[in-house]
């Protein structure tokens, strides 16, 4: 025999079951001890509730302060987050972004000094067009020129003194 | 005896019952009262607007839920103060303890109203009104403004949170 779930137990007990429900548990000795069990424990917490509650145990001073120390700090963050993202930049002095034709300049410098051979910063754009098309040829002739430990104090003699 | 006679006694029938349901719903002596005095308002209110209701007792008793359920959401400063302060122990039907009462211990006592004052807000208006007020399934249902269905839901999980409180005093189905 299958016996009813706690759940129809409880709404039997409460007057809510199934008519099924209701008369397995008066044909079932089982199902019907437990009824009679969860009335029992009922009737305790209903007499305890109808009794007078017994008094709190007052809570620690500093627990009743949790909340509001919790509710402060959460304020005075919100209160920084906003000084930081309004105030703040409204007051710091933020430097005028570079106009196209020097950004253009820059990069221009950068892209030279990055891909010189020579190492040096000249834009390719300013730099001569024979210079440009010819780099090999411009550097054979200052190696040319090098003489002896010029490597070593010269720039473009092939050494690494400037 | 007068209409407004009839509706005094009813009131004065009524008013000790919603006080104690008052009690267990909002924890607080003094709030209760001062609910059950706004529900007698109400219902002096909507006797003089619309005439008496059919049944004065699903009725006030639905206002009383209602009323303890928008001082529960309003009052958390007030929460937050009583928070730390004994509340007043008033017992709700007799004023010494039955030889019933004696047989609980009061570790029991304390655990069972700790666990009925964790219970979920509308577990605890279920199960007060069914296991204290006696009302039934669709009682409670038109109180509440619920299905029978949630009643009967509600209630099994307060009765279960209940019962766990006993532990192995009870002999669980």
């Amino acid at each position: 025999m299958t016996h009813l779930s706690e759940r129809a137990l409880v709404q039997v007990q409460a007057g809510l079951g199934e008519p099924a429900e209701r008369r397995h548990v008066d044909s079932c000795l089982t199902c019907g001890r437990r009824v009679q069990g969860l009335t029992r424990d009922l009737a305790v917490i209903t007499r305890t509730l109808e009794g007078p509650e017994p008094r709190r145990r007052p809570a620690p001073a500093f627990r009743r302060w949790i909340p509001v120390a919790a509710t402060a700090t959460a304020m005075a963050l919100a209160t920084l987050l906003w000084v930081e993202v309004t105030v703040w930049r409204a007051v710091t002095y933020v430097p005028p972004t570079m106009r196209p034709e020097e950004a253009r300049a820059m990069l221009t410098q950068v892209s030279a000094a990055l891909f010189s051979l020579r190492g040096d910063a000249t834009p390719a754009a300013e730099a001569s067009p024979e210079a440009v098309e010819s780099p090999v040829s411009d550097d054979e002739e200052q190696q040319s020129e090098c003489t002896g430990l010029d490597w070593l104090i010269r720039s473009g003699c092939g050494g690494g003194a400037s | 005896m007068s209409r407004q006679d009839e509706l005094g006694a009813l009131l004065e029938l009524h008013s000790r019952r919603l006080g104690r349901l008052c009690r267990l719903l909002l924890a607080d002596g003094q709030e209760a009262e001062e609910v059950v005095q706004d529900v007698l308002v109400k219902a002096l209110e909507a006797q003089q607007r619309q005439g008496p209701p059919d049944d004065w007792g699903p009725w006030l008793t639905r206002i009383a839920v209602n009323t303890c359920r928008d001082r529960r959401r309003a009052g958390w400063w007030r929460r937050f103060r009583h928070w730390s302060e004994p509340i007043e122990t008033v017992p709700l039907r007799q004023a010494g303890p039955t030889p019933e009462d004696l047989a609980i211990s009061v570790e029991t006592r304390q655990q069972v109203w700790q666990a009925f004052r964790s219970l979920p807000d509308r577990q605890r208006e279920v199960f007060v009104l069914r296991h204290v007020e006696g009302l039934t399934g669709p009682e409670i249902a038109d109180a509440l403004g619920l299905t029978t269905g949630s009643v009967k839901r509600h209630l099994f999980r307060a009765v279960h949170r209940m019962r766990d409180t006993l532990g192995d005093k009870a002999e669980r189905p």
